[in-house]
């Protein structure tokens, strides 16, 4: 089922960011970045890591990419897809090598993990398996990271109203 | 906790508080004037009685703060230390005396006075601070300062290409300034503080230890710093150009003091912190002392400016304060400390006098004058006298300081000290020559209605003239106080 | 937990919200009250911090935030960096429509700085660094409109959304590598491991991202045309408090978490700190924009810092970081002054060229004598706070180990080359003839006093600079406790 749910989202998440680069519409494209952020937190919900899968909610799919969408809709006269694609085999050889590298090494790097008895921080991992529940969390642990996020937010969204409006 | 009366704090930023004064003056041009003639005369007061309190007491120290436990900067451990030793005592006073005739012979700049009279006084602190300071950051610090104020005086006051001799006289010394730096970061990397007597002290028993980079390495960044500003030759070709287009008062102090902070550091910080690397060294030094001195004199003769005339003569007169330093003698230091102070009263004359000639004739092509002497006696006798004194005639200060050179080098390196005496020579041969042209012979037309020398010339010249006489009919009065510190320095090792 | 430690950040937070809805609510007579009300309450909230600081520690929630005298240092600092900020603003903010939300993106930028001094943990830190960063994009591109203020805009973002990802990415990797986020946690986790290609990878990409948000060298190609597109209160801002912050976290996350690897990975911080100073210096001559030569002096400064970062290895760190906190309090203050200046003849003749200083000197003495002492002070030139700070950076960085002579003796050369571009200012002001018809140039009373009194602050830091030391010390001292 979690196997499932992940290559879903996973999907969900190329398909976005594929759409991100190839869209001609930018409205589109920023859509499309929508779309690949919250599959991303999606994902972050399937490996039970409940805090990081809401600052990734908040951050980009509340904050980035409603910033993006209203910048976008703001420069109406750049609306046609830029002229740099003429540079793709170079993005796409780019893109290629730094994943084959990153890819490599994490491949080969010893990660720390739970199954080998190593203990993990309750931050990102499974925090409803010790026994905690998120909410407690938010309000105790957490409370000023959240309370970061939360204003941090706010900003995207008075930073959308303000470029929407002045002039 | 050392005593700290405020004596010497007071006669290094009384200039300062003369320069707030100015500031807050007003337009008022004679008001201004004023202020910073009266600072600077009371400043010359404090200086005579700080020396009679070192005749009478010692050296004097200043010290807010405490290594270590309670530094002026903490984690640098850098304190506010003052000190006026022998050394230091008449170049003060020296900086201090020209600092009233500089005021004097400044009497007739029109042009934005107030700003001419702030820079000048700054000037004079930032130089003071140098010769007192008793911590090498500060000495730095102080080092650093001088470089603003003269940098406006001759970029804005000065004459002909002045902006292109501003530049270059600030980037030459800053690029010695930053060797510097570099060389009192290891010092204080080695000694843990930025107190000079414990680095002199450590360098006096050669407990000196610099990692990475090596005692001989450091030597020569404080070396660089210092001949650039002497000058030594092959780095003085700064000199000719800022002397020749600063403004006559800032001649003055450029060539009275400001070159006597280069020996006053060689002095001060190569012999007294290195003298093993300086006795390693000095072969070479004397040898570049001698080709200063030569080839100074001889450029001089092809010179047709009377005031870079006179600046390459101060290329050759430094040579023999670099000569006497070499040489390492007691003797031959104490006359090069004699000579810089010499020096900075014969120069500092001959420049205000080149100055007064420009400021009435406005030519100092020397082809063009001839027979003034007719119409400004006073001005013609004192270049008179100067050009003697500046030839070495015995019974004027110059003669005391160039003998006790020769006779403390001669030792060590007779056969350098003879090329150097040939110098002399050729100094004689210039100045005689140089008179001849400017004052004697027949007056020319142009020159029939050129004015003698205003009051306040008058008495700038005076206040030059009597050490010139006082100093050469006995000379005790200040080389001993020079030898005070130098025999510390040189014989320690 | 001391919870009154939190009351500055809600201060701020809630002045924010304050002036938010003031501008809501009575839009008429907010401007004013906006800028003198906010920066006034700004610099009381300032005056708290100092006063009620007594040097106690407390950690939040096992150290995801830590209150401790260096936090409280920068604390002090930034809220009073962006009340100057403010009132520097108060023509700008009589201009444009959303004065509200301006000085509120302001405070909630301020709110972001100091949540990145007091991170402990690499996300809390990263959340903080986002909600600063958020506000610029948007301050930055407040007048979007403006052809060349658009393009730095979105040049900004963009940039600086690449430069998230390799932070984040390295915090991951961190994560993956140690098992936790928190600075103590890594930091023993670390010590565990021996260097990989992981490691290494970790390593880079937070130096990258870091580095992007600090402006050094390689990652500062934003930098220039941010700083000349963005209006001029933000531009100081950029420069003087971003940087700080950027420090603020950096500082922390390697002396602590990073403590472990910091003689392995001292060399790239060495590496970047030449680069950035040689760059930034040398491509300064070249340029004829004020706002851009001061975005590459920024640049170079940011090299005089990053040796302090990578002196971090040494035996007894405090000394490097008291350095560090000295000099960016320095440099902000300085250069706050030559950007007030530099605003207040921008805005009556709308000129922002090296040229267009030409005369300044007789056209308003005040500004010129300004501007000059905060060049030399950025030049390092005695009796200024600039030559003392950078003086002690160099003397800690210096005695820091012998492999930083040369480093330092490159640092020296850099300010020399710097000296150069400041003085043709300087002359540009003194010596050279102001146009023809070029009138004086009016300065407000606000802007007056707020000139004076930065000029006088940095004279004063100059001469007696020991309560800052002092202050630095023990703040740096108090990280290292803490740990």
């Amino acid at each position: 089922m979690v196997t499932l749910a992940f290559f879903f989202l996973a999907t969900a998440a190329m398909i976005g960011a594929l759409a991100v680069v190839t869209a001609r519409n930018l409205f589109y494209a920023a859509l499309g970045l929508l779309v690949s952020l919250a599959a991303v937190a999606g994902i972050y919900v399937t490996l039970d890591a409940d805090f990081l899968a809401l600052a990734q909610f908040l951050i980009y799919v509340g904050g980035i990419a409603v910033l993006i969408v209203f910048a976008v809709m703001m420069t109406a006269q750049i609306n046609r897809a830029s002229s740099s694609h003429r540079l793709w085999p170079l993005g796409l050889l780019t893109g290629a090598a730094t994943l084959a590298g990153l890819a490599y090494v994490m491949i080969n790097t010893e990660w720390r993990s739970e199954s080998r008895g190593e203990t993990i921080s309750p931050m990102v991992g499974d925090a409803s398996s010790a026994g905690i529940h998120l909410p407690d969390l938010l309000f105790s642990t957490y409370l000023l990271p959240f309370e970061l996020a939360g204003l941090l937010l706010l900003v995207a969204t008075i930073g959308a109203l303000v470029i929407a409006r002045e002039r | 906790m050392q005593a700290f009366d405020g004596l010497i704090t007071l006669i290094v930023f009384l200039p300062v508080i003369g320069a707030a004064a100015v500031a807050i003056a007003g337009r008022e041009q004679m008001l201004v004037r004023r202020i910073a003639l009266g600072a600077m005369i009371l400043d010359l007061l404090l200086a005579t009685y700080a020396w009679l309190s070192y005749s009478a007491n010692g050296p004097i120290v200043e010290q807010l703060g405490q290594y270590g436990t309670d530094p002026w900067i903490p984690g640098v451990n850098a304190s506010y230390l003052l000190n006026i030793d022998g050394l230091s005592m008449p170049l003060v006073f020296l900086t201090v005396l020209l600092g009233v005739v500089a005021v004097l012979g400044s009497w007739h700049v029109k042009e934005r006075v107030r700003e001419y009279h702030v820079w000048l006084l700054l000037l004079l602190t930032g130089v003071q601070g140098v010769f007192v300071a008793g911590d090498l950051l500060l000495f730095f610090l102080f080092w650093e300062v001088e470089l603003v104020p003269m940098y406006f005086l001759i970029a804005m006051w000065g004459s002909g290409h002045r902006e292109y001799s501003a530049m270059k006289f600030v980037l030459y010394t800053l690029f010695g300034s930053a060797f510097m730096l570099v060389g009192v970061l290891a010092l204080r990397f080695a000694i843990g503080s930025f107190d000079m007597s414990a680095m002199t002290l450590a360098g006096q028993e050669d407990t000196l230890r610099v990692a990475f980079l090596g005692l001989d390495a450091i030597f020569l960044m404080f070396l660089a710093a210092f001949a650039i500003k002497l000058p030594v030759w092959p780095l003085h070709t700064w000199l000719p150009d800022a002397h020749t287009d600063a403004p006559t008062a800032v001649s003055v102090l450029l060539a009275g003091v400001l070159l006597k902070m280069g020996g006053y550091g060689l002095i001060r910080i190569n012999v007294g912190m290195f003298p093993g690397e300086m006795e390693q060294w000095a072969p070479l030094l004397v040898i570049l002392s001698v080709v200063s001195v030569l080839y100074g004199a001889a450029v001089v003769f092809r010179q047709t400016d009377l005031k870079r005339l006179v600046a390459y003569s101060s290329v050759s007169h430094m040579g023999l304060v670099l000569l006497g330093v070499a040489s390492l003698g007691a003797v031959s230091v104490t006359g090069a400390a004699l000579q810089m102070f010499a020096h900075g009263t014969i120069t500092g004359l001959l420049f205000l006098v080149v100055g007064i000639i420009y400021e009435n004739a406005h030519t100092r092509h020397i082809p063009d004058l001839g027979g003034l002497i007719s119409r400004m006696p006073v001005v013609g006798a004192v270049f008179v006298f100067a050009g003697l004194a500046s030839l070495g005639l015995p019974l004027l200060s110059g003669f005391a300081a160039e003998l006790m050179v020769f006779l403390g080098s001669f030792d060590a390196y007779p056969w350098q000290t003879a090329f150097a005496v040939l110098g002399i020579v050729l100094t004689a041969g210039y100045i005689l020559w140089t008179v001849e042209r400017v004052l004697l012979g027949p007056l020319k037309e142009r020159w029939q209605s050129v004015k003698d020398a205003s009051p306040a010339d008058f008495v700038a010249m005076a206040l030059l003239v009597l050490p010139i006489i006082i100093v050469g009919v006995y000379p005790a009065l200040v080389a001993d106080v020079f030898r005070d510190t130098v025999t510390l320095l040189v014989g320690g090792g | 937990m001391n919870w009154a430690l939190l009351l500055p950040g809600y201060l701020v937070t809630g002045l924010a919200f304050g002036a938010f809805t003031l501008d809501l609510i009575v839009p008429r007579l907010s401007r004013t009250v906006l800028v003198y009300g906010g920066a006034a309450v700004m610099a009381a909230i300032a005056v708290f911090i100092i006063l009620s600081s007594d040097g106690e520690s407390s950690r939040f929630a096992g150290g995801i935030l830590i209150f401790d005298t260096y936090s409280v240092f920068f604390f002090a600092v930034f809220v009073i960096l962006a009340a100057v900020t403010i009132l520097g603003s108060s023509q700008f903010v009589s201009a444009i429509d959303s004065p509200g939300e301006f000085v509120a993106l302001l405070m909630m930028s301020a709110v972001g700085a100091m949540g990145m001094a007091a991170a402990g943990e690499l996300i809390t830190a990263y959340i903080s660094l986002e909600l600063l960063s958020f506000s610029l994009y948007i301050l930055a591109s407040y007048t979007w409109k403006e052809r060349r203020t658009n393009e730095a805009g979105m040049k900004y973002i963009l940039l600086g959304a690449i430069a998230s990802a390799f932070l984040l990415l390295g915090i991951t990797y961190i994560y993956g590598l140690t098992g936790d986020t928190r600075y103590d946690q890594v930091a023993s986790g670390l010590s565990a491991l021996s260097p990989s290609p992981g490691l290494i990878i970790a390593l880079a990409m937070l130096t990258a991202g870091l580095g992007f948000k600090v402006a050094a060298v390689p990652f500062h190609m934003w930098t220039p045309d941010v700083y000349e597109g963005a209006p001029i209160p933000i531009t100081a801002y950029l420069a003087a408090a971003s940087k700080a912050a950027g420090f603020a976290l950096l500082i922390r996350l390697v002396a602590v978490a990073l403590e472990p690897v910091a003689l392995f990975w001292d060399w790239v911080f060495i590496l970047l700190a030449v680069l950035s100073m040689m760059l930034g210096n040398l491509v300064a001559i070249l340029q004829s924009n004020l706002k851009r030569l001061m975005a590459y002096s920024s640049i170079g400064q940011v090299g005089y810092l990053l040796l302090g970062i990578a002196a971090l290895g040494a035996d007894d760190p405090t000394k490097p970081i008291a350095g560090m906190l000295l000099h960016s309090v320095s440099y902000a203050a300085s250069t706050m002054v030559a950007f007030m200046v530099l605003l207040a003849v921008w805005q009556q003749t709308g000129k922002e060229g090296v040229r267009d200083m030409a005369g300044l000197a007789r056209r308003n003495p005040f500004l010129a004598l300004a501007l000059t002492g905060a060049l030399f002070s950025l030049a390092g030139f005695p009796f200024f706070v600039g030559f003392v700070s950078k003086f002690y950076l160099f003397t800690v960085v210096a005695t820091a180990g012998a492999r930083f002579l040369v480093p330092v003796g490159i640092a020296i050369f850099a300010s020399l080359i710097s000296l150069y571009y400041y003085l043709n200012i300087v002359r540009q002001m003194y010596i050279e003839q102001p146009e023809d018809g070029a009138e004086a140039i009016r300065v407000s009373r606000t802007m007056w006093l707020l000139i004076l009194g930065l000029l006088l602050a940095i004279v004063a830091g100059g001469l007696y600079v020991r309560p800052l030391a002092e202050a630095a010390e023990s703040a740096a001292a108090s990280i290292l406790a803490g740990a």
